[in-house]
């Protein structure tokens, strides 16, 4: 495989280059320099004074020039950094300060015509302090890029030696280091000679390239820990005693550290600015605290708005905003920075007037990215959306009309709390919580899925607060038919082989971490959270939140290897074994994110103790959640987007926009009607679908209404209603074993969206050995999801060749096109003009009339056509395949 | 719109292209691997010197089922115990290699071939997920098709696929796998790229000379794939459809209008033009060719699978699969075994497995031969696993994971090669044990495509083709 393999580490090499070493440079040459500096009036420079007290501190320096129009930039990479006395003081030129031997004296900075002064006090350099494997070494193996999960951090290794991810283990660590293969990759007597070393400055073939220079601190570092023979400061005995590295390390030896603190914490850089550094601070338990910038590992959570290098130094490619995370020693905080391009010369801000508080806010940021918004949309484009979006359902021609024709000022007003109060908003809205709360006949059963939906559907209709929705669901037990909470439990499915006995625990804690903190998390099950700064501990913890849940079937069991279709009840066991952290066996304390649950009494439902925590109004997931997934019900994307995946490395789209949502929502009670009702009474809501033309381009910031293809229970239910031909659903019916063989027709003029399951005939092979069931293809194809995440990724809104075909020439669209008492057949019976008849078919479909064009061509087909019924099946067909009916907009 | 995740692939014509894969303002790219513009640029500059993909298009015959490979191209005659099996080995045009008596045509072809004699995984028995996508977990069900699992390798194709004509890049014959029964097989699908890449699967509507009186007595699937849906309906034309679509362009949707050939057209227009092109038309349709081309892949719901595969490749389609699928809730008993000799595993090869499979391998490898197209055409023999060396009391052979043989034919291949050896009872890897993941990398490689290339899973956050599997360069040419 030589040629291949050489091929692949290329690749590889040119892959991990990337890996925390992404340039991110400033310009070089003197007159860019010069542009971009201008001319400041005033430096601010960032420490006032500079105290460094022992042997390796250091200190970033940021340095911020003002300007005459009351502009800032951040100039540190632009400055000219110079030591009164050299001999005490080293400088880089992004601003990094060591010490090199006891002594004060002053940093002078320069930048344009400004100059600053920056008093220096150095001590204890030449005190000998020993390098800290877990304080010094470990973040070296994280900055350099070796315990990236690229490299030696992915849970195999690389080439035979695995790090922890980032440095989260560091007994695993430093076993790895001084103990597997052979001790060879470390060298206390010959550090230079050691195989960390080789390899990383890459003076042996080494897959992950050079990682940093010969004389750079990270190799003194590698160099001085080996000499001083390889310790690690966690634990009592030097290392190279047989009995240390099985020795546990013992609490107290090393302070833990506290918090990291990162300079600036949000910053907004404009054009011709495209630069910030960042400066790190560690404090520890006890107090003390010190420079880590050199140490810490940046990285950008949008490579193509910016990039950050090992030094803290961002560089912005383009108008936009990023998050960038700063990692040390298993702690992580994060700043949010954006960069603002010119705008064009001729960019005037248009004043769009403000409905609401969300006007102001998207607005707010719309002007600050220079992005015009769209216009308002017409009256017809109104009433479109928001039945679809409030109550799913096409309005009627008359409806349409007469909202069109109406000269009251608050029109719109009043439709939106009419809808609000329709029966359809009811459904509508209880089938968008059913389907994340995975209501589906293979997990609850028919019967369990009816009452759930029944009584889903009551609480929204009465509007109860979402709050105690959510403790109602939480706290629930008893029989899962006569107590519908309950299924909230039964959902979550059962693993064929029970390999994990907390399996359903852990299911509930990433459900209930998903639906209701808008929080991920699954990666937290094996690791600490990658990008984010859920640990193991958090997510076990919150696991711990269900141990006295049991879960148990109720009568007598099927054939064993057939699907265990009982009835199922919820009952609390105050006795449960704790769940235990895998590594060590320890049991895990129950916590909220974040957050120690205190003291829990044995004999107190802890799932009220969540319950409390979460509808808290200090909680800082719970509202956000809810108005997010509210939005992006709305807007067809969430503020934050995926709707249900906040992390610090995925910022929203307008902060103060959803923490206005959110107080809002919680000051009035967690109900949904109102919060629907500001959302959509909006300007912001309102605006055209149309893009206005604008240099910046807007995909995110709601500059206009997001098309976007009906969901597929809408979709069909509008092809029915313009068609005039009703769907037809049955059901088959709930069965414990053999094959089932009874359906039950849901009543005439049942609508998908009020489907209680997704799946809704059963098919059986005659051996009788599978029984499964087959969705509605049609529902199927548009993307209806299966219903067994906790996601609304599930389900799956795009528009491809499969839909287009099921348009085209699907049976669907086809038999209902056919039908002889269709819309059409009663239009042509009621004898109207053709132009009559043209124009109840697109008020319907389209809501607004044809255009003259359209209408000429059109009735221009069905004067010419010999056959005048199908000439307008033909023409219903092309508005079933217009995008503009397919899509809302 | 962004641009991002870029990365190189060398393109059927031996150019090399920046593919640049278009995220449509979805947070989807936000992710912390997502390499900028400028180091996929520099990824493609160090790749020059990147040996280009010799296949423009790959078809692979899919043996539903799990065959017994050594009865087919590994066999062991000489193996203790009884797991020999019936059959006598005989020569091949490649020196070194011999395959069963019962493929008299094959033997012709063996030049051209390599054969992998030692795949294997542990993804758990009929689970086609490790064959077409290298993903190698077990699955819950290999019922359930799970949206989030890795996508199948045409699926990819499909993926990359930005020069859209009348043909999609990715079919599968004859119909959705598991149709026949009722089920619906995970591995072909799109996977975490999203359903959009999922195959044009056809449909069929088999029959068979006699009905089976059981599963072990198999009749041959007789039928022809054919465009889903494509039927058109009852009552309108294509005539009638080329003027409801003419008409469709004069009305005023202002939103396709503002779409300018987004997603949106490109869907529809893909969509109808497979229902109207003469030319995709002509593709699916076997009774135009002759007779004589007929008997040669033979008429079988297999052959003609194959034949079309051969007619779809000429148009340029990327990647076909064409499964020897299983039929016997739906529409009939036909074959309830497929490859799944538990029982009279002799008896079936010798009746029906392996004498069409002879005719309708060889087949293929003739007419494509003939046509030229074995130059740029790569044929891969695979199944969902293997079959026990041990015989069973029904003279069957039961599941078995842990070694059997891929073969691959025709552009790119070092003909008349062998890679990796079993033990003496063709049961377990002697040396070089290959993944079902090494296959779907040396596929992707053939194809020009780089299976280190990242692609987006369901979280956005990106994923290599390769699934960790590497070249087998010691078969390619």
């Amino acid at each position: 495989m030589g040629k291949m393999m050489q091929r692949f580490a290329l690749l590889l090499i040119c892959g991990s280059l990337l890996v925390g070493s992404l340039r991110a440079a400033s310009p070089t040459d003197a007159v860019t320099r010069a542009a971009i500096i201008g001319s400041p009036v005033a430096l601010n420079v960032e420490p006032k004074a500079i105290v460094l007290v022992d042997a390796r501190a250091s200190q970033q320096v940021l340095v911020t020039g003002s300007y005459a129009d009351a502009s800032v930039r951040d100039l540190t990479c632009f400055c000219e950094w110079k030591a009164t006395d050299p001999d005490l003081l080293a400088v880089t030129s992004r601003g990094l300060v060591t010490g090199r031997t006891d002594g004060t004296t002053h940093l002078e900075i320069r930048v344009g015509d400004q100059h600053a002064l920056v008093p220096v006090t150095i001590s204890n350099s030449l005190q000998p302090r020993p390098i800290s494997f877990r304080r010094e070494v470990m973040p070296v193996l994280s900055s350099a890029g070796c315990s990236d999960i690229r490299c030696h951090g992915t849970p195999s290794g690389k080439s035979g030696f695995r790090l922890s991810l980032w440095g989260s283990d560091p007994d695993l660590d430093y076993q790895q280091l001084t103990r597997d293969a052979f001790g060879r990759r470390t060298n206390a007597f010959a550090p230079s000679n050691s195989l960390i070393l080789l390899k990383a400055l890459n003076h042996v073939s080494h897959a992950g390239g050079k990682r940093f220079r010969h004389a750079s601190p990270f190799a003194q570092l590698l160099r001085g820990w080996q000499a001083e023979g390889l310790h690690d400061d966690a634990r009592w005995s030097p290392a190279f005693r047989r009995s240390s590295a099985t020795e546990p390390a013992k609490a107290g030896t090393l302070t833990e550290l506290r918090s990291l603190t990162v300079v600036p914490s949000r910053s907004v850089s404009h054009a011709p600015a495209r630069w910030q550094q960042l400066a790190v601070r560690a404090t520890f338990d006890d107090g003390h605290t010190a420079g880590v910038t050199s140490l810490t590992t940046f990285s950008s959570t949008d490579l193509a708005v910016a990039n950050v290098d090992g030094t803290g130094l961002v560089e912005f490619n383009r108008q936009g905003e990023v998050a960038i995370l700063c990692r040390f020693l298993g702690k992580m905080a994060s700043v949010r920075l954006m960069h603002i391009a010119s705008p064009p010369a001729d960019y005037r801000w248009p004043e769009p007037p403000e409905n609401n508080y969300v006007d102001t806010h998207v607005f707010a940021k719309l002007k600050m990215l220079h992005i015009t918004p769209s216009e308002l949309c017409s009256d017809d484009q109104f009433v479109r959306r928001l039945y679809l979006d409030v109550c799913g359902i096409l309005p009627t021609p008359d409806e349409t009309q007469a909202f069109v024709a109406n000269t009251e000022p608050d029109k719109r007003a009043k439709l939106i709390d009419e809808l609000l109060q329709w029966p359809e908003y009811a459904d509508y809205w209880t089938k968008k919580w059913m389907d994340v709360l995975r209501v589906s006949r293979d997990s609850i059963q028919l019967a369990g899925a009816q009452a759930y939906h029944a009584w889903l559907r009551d609480w929204i209709e009465n509007d109860v607060s979402i709050a105690e929705l959510a403790e109602a669901l939480l706290t629930s037990k008893g029989e899962s038919y006569s107590n519908p909470a309950v299924n909230f439990f039964c959902v979550a499915p059962t693993p064929k082989e029970v390999t994990d006995p907390n399996y359903l625990q852990k299911d509930l804690a990433e459900a209930t971490s998903q639906l209701f903190l808008g929080v991920r998390l699954q990666c937290a099950q094996c690791h600490n959270h990658p990008f984010e700064r859920w640990t193991q501990d958090d997510y076990l913890g919150l696991a711990a939140m269900f141990t006295q849940v049991k879960r148990s079937r109720l009568g007598k069991a099927g054939p064993s290897g057939r699907p265990d279709r009982r009835q199922m009840v919820v009952e609390l066991d105050f006795k449960a074994a704790e769940i235990t952290r895998e590594s060590t066996g320890a049991p895990v304390a129950p916590g909220f994110l974040g957050e120690r649950a205190s003291d829990v009494d044995q004999r107190q439902d802890r799932r009220q103790l969540l319950a409390d925590w979460l509808t808290r109004k200090e909680n800082p997931f719970f509202a956000k959640a809810v108005v997010n997934r509210i939005w992006f019900h709305l807007h067809g994307r969430g503020i934050v987007e995926p709707v249900d995946d906040f992390r610090d490395s995925n910022p929203s789209a307008n902060d103060a926009l959803l923490n206005a949502l959110a107080e809002d929502f919680v000051a009035t009670g967690y109900k949904l009607r109102p919060l629907i009702r500001t959302i959509v009474s909006s300007r912001t809501y309102q605006l055209r679908a149309a893009a206005n033309e604008s240099r910046q381009k807007d995909g995110q910031y709601f500059s206009h209404m997001l098309a976007r293809p009906l969901p597929a229970e809408v979709l069909l239910d509008a092809i029915c209603d313009v068609t005039g031909v009703p769907e037809s659903y049955e059901i088959m019916q709930d069965y414990i074993s053999g094959i089932p063989t009874e359906s039950v027709k849901l009543p005439a003029g049942t609508r998908a969206v009020q489907l209680p399951v997704n799946d809704i005939a059963t098919l059986i092979n005659e051996s009788g050995k599978y029984v499964r069931y087959e969705l509605n293809p049609f529902l199927r194809t548009f993307g209806q999801p299966n219903r067994t995440q906790t996601c609304e990724c599930d389900r799956e809104q795009k528009f491809g060749r499969k839909q287009a075909l099921e348009l085209i020439v699907g049976p669907v669209v086809t038999n209902k096109l056919a039908y002889a008492d269709n819309r059409i057949g009663h239009l042509l019976a009621r004898k109207g003009s053709d132009a009559e008849i043209l124009g109840e078919l697109y008020l319907r479909a389209l809501s607004r009339p044809p255009s003259d064009a359209t209408t000429e061509a059109l009735l221009d087909h069905v004067t010419q056509s010999e056959d005048k019924r199908k000439a307008w099946e033909d023409v219903l067909w092309t508005v079933l395949n217009s995008q503009e009916f397919i899509y809302q907009h | 719109m962004i641009t991002i995740l870029g990365s190189p692939r060398r393109c059927c014509d031996g150019l090399t292209r920046r593919e640049s894969l278009q995220a449509g303002g979805l947070a989807m790219l936000g992710g912390m691997f997502g390499l900028p513009r400028d180091a996929a640029a520099t990824v493609a500059q160090n790749e020059n010197a990147q040996r280009p993909g010799k296949a423009k298009s790959v078809i692979v015959l899919y043996l539903l089922g799990g065959a017994p490979t050594q009865d087919m191209f590994a066999l062991k005659p000489e193996a203790p115990g009884g797991v020999g099996g019936e059959f006598k080995p005989i020569a091949t045009t490649a020196p070194g290699i011999e395959v069963s008596e019962l493929l008299p045509k094959s033997v012709h072809w063996m030049h051209k071939s390599a054969i992998v004699r030692t795949v294997n995984h542990k993804g758990g028995c009929h689970n086609p997920m490790p064959s077409l996508t290298g993903y190698p977990e077990p699955l819950p069900s290999i019922g359930v098709v799970q949206d989030g699992l890795p996508p199948s390798m045409g699926s990819v194709c499909e993926f990359l696929n930005h020069d859209r004509g009348e043909f999609p890049a990715y079919v599968h014959m004859p119909c959705m796998l598991g149709w026949g029964q009722h089920i619906r097989r995970a591995g072909p699908y799109g996977g975490f790229l999203g359903r959009q890449y999922d195959p044009l699967f056809t449909e069929c509507e088999p029959t068979s000379e006699k009905p089976s009186p059981d599963t072990y007595h198999p009749q041959v699937a007789l039928g022809t794939p054919r465009l889903p849906t494509a039927t058109l309906p009852a009552g309108v034309t294509i005539d009638r459809l080329n003027k409801r679509w003419r008409l469709a362009q004069q009305i005023d949707d202002a939103l396709r209008q503002a779409d300018g050939g987004g997603e949106f057209s490109r869907a529809q227009e893909g969509a109808l033009t497979l229902l109207t092109s003469k030319r995709v038309r002509d593709a699916f349709d076997v009774e135009s060719a002759t007779p004589e081309l007929r008997d040669r892949y033979g008429r079988t719901l297999f052959g003609n699978s194959a034949l079309i595969a051969r007619k779809l490749v000429e148009q340029g389609v990327q990647f076909v699969n064409v499964t020897w699928d299983i039929f016997w809730t739906r529409p009939g008993r036909i074959d309830g075994a497929g490859w799944d000799t538990h029982q009279r595993n002799f008896g079936i090869l010798k009746e029906t497995l392996l004498p069409n499979y002879d005719v309708t391998f060889s087949g293929l490898m003739e007419d494509l031969t003939a046509r030229g197209l074995l130059e740029d055409t790569l044929v891969v023999v695979m199944s969902d696993m293997g079959r026990t060396p041990k015989i069973n009391k029904h003279a069957g052979r039961d599941h078995w994971t842990f070694c059997y043989s891929v073969l691959f034919a025709g552009a790119g291949i070092r003909g008349g090669t062998v890679y990796g050896a079993s033990d003496d009872q063709a049961a377990y890897v002697k040396d070089n044990p290959v993944s079902p993941a090494d296959i779907c990398a040396t596929i992707y490689a053939c194809l020009g495509i780089d299976p280190e290339m990242q692609i987006p899973d369901s979280s956005g956050q990106p994923a290599r083709l390769s699934l960790g599997g590497g070249v087998i360069e010691e078969i390619l040419a």
